[in-house]
């Protein structure tokens, strides 16, 4: 009982790269852990396995008629122009600017979040260390929305996240040089 | 079936096992794993009934205060659970379901406790998801009344447990056996064991 199935996913993904939702992938990546030499990957996995004892799970990604139509009113409430935060199922965060909002989707900087599963938009306040200065950010208290996406999507939209991010750290630091 | 419940493991129960294998391997303590098996009338291969993942030589859950020295050993169970109705009704096709597996788990870990000299002591954490009691008094669940029912001792919510590498944080959900009252259960299922 003390480890979750979804931990044993999600561990199997980050260390493992296997997709989690393929139960014969994440077996697969345990049992050749379980006769792997590497003690040092063994080491760190089994202190993540002891520390996530128990985790609550995730909520089903199961989405009812209703939450579709409360989705649509949220994503009817966004505006142009306005930043908001992403926080997807993997962990990380897309951030920027609402680009387009339409009927069934969310448009972030030039990322076109597409209605569903693997996206969700939580009210929040962009820090002002990713921008650089305070008078950038428009404060827009943004509803719980959630998203659809595939997963290749998902992969993209993280990456550049990140991308942008550490871009946009770099020109900050020229511009201080400077 | 609702995928939250511990039992829902039992469709991945070999990546659990490979995972506590791990754990056992790194913690550097022996790991044994036991099935209840029985061989339905129509068949001709046994139907695992019952499953239990088990680590020896745990720190004694209510000793964890105490100075390493002075911790008593016992095993920890990882894992607990007897075959879900569903899988047993829907996958064998087999009727009715068998009673007492549950207690026939206890006792076989209370059997390796006794048999690796480790007296009759037990540790395990009731699964948090389990369904919730009539009662619905505060994390009070299924599985925590059923435990009690059996003997064991909840470890109180408040008792510290030694984090590193061990366990996660007590939220009231651990239950252990101390010595006697390990004992006593096990005679108390002695008239269900054939080597009585």
């Amino acid at each position: 009982m003390p480890i979750p199935t979804h931990v044993l996913s999600d561990l199997a993904k980050r260390f493992g790269h296997v997709d989690p939702t393929d139960g014969k992938a994440v077996e697969l990546f345990f049992t050749l852990l379980a006769t792997s030499t590497d003690l040092k990957l063994k080491r760190t996995i089994a202190i993540q396995l002891m520390k996530r004892q128990d985790e609550p799970a995730p909520p089903s990604l199961d989405r009812a008629l209703a939450r579709t139509i409360q989705n649509f009113a949220l994503l009817q409430d966004l505006q142009p122009d306005h930043y908001a935060i992403v926080h997807c199922r993997n962990g990380r965060n897309v951030y920027g600017l609402i680009a387009d909002v339409e009927d069934n989707a969310l448009t972030i900087r030039k990322i076109r979040i597409p209605k569903g599963r693997s996206f969700t938009v939580r009210p929040g306040k962009i820090s002002p260390r990713w921008y650089g200065s305070t008078t950038q950010i428009q404060h827009k208290t943004i509803e719980t929305v959630d998203m659809v996406s595939p997963r290749d999507m998902q992969l993209q939209l993280t990456q550049q996240a990140l991308q942008v991010r550490s871009k946009s750290r770099t020109v900050t630091k020229k511009q201080l040089v400077s | 079936m609702d995928k939250r419940r511990a039992d829902f493991t039992w469709h991945s129960l070999n990546t659990l096992r490979a995972a506590v294998r791990v754990i056992a391997a790194v913690n550097g303590r022996p790991y044994e794993e036991w099935a209840i098996l029985w061989t339905p009338p129509t068949a001709h291969t046994p139907v695992v009934c019952g499953w239990i993942l088990l680590e020896h030589y745990y720190d004694h859950l209510p000793d964890h205060a105490r100075q390493k020295r002075a911790r008593r050993k016992t095993p920890y169970v990882w894992y607990l659970s007897r075959i879900p109705e569903e899988y047993f009704v829907v996958t064998y096709g087999l009727q009715p379901y068998p009673a007492r597996l549950g207690q026939i788990c206890i006792d076989i870990a209370l059997a390796r406790s006794l048999g690796t000299n480790q007296f009759g002591r037990l540790g395990l954490h009731a699964d948090a998801n389990a369904p919730r009691t009539s009662a619905h008094k505060l994390g009070d669940t299924v599985l925590t009344d059923w435990y009690q029912t059996q003997g064991m001792t909840r470890l109180p919510g408040s008792a510290r447990l030694r984090r590193w590498r061990q366990l996660a944080p007590n939220d009231g959900g651990y239950f252990y056996f101390s010595d006697k009252p390990g004992q006593l259960c096990y005679r108390q299922l002695r008239n269900y064991r054939l080597d009585r």
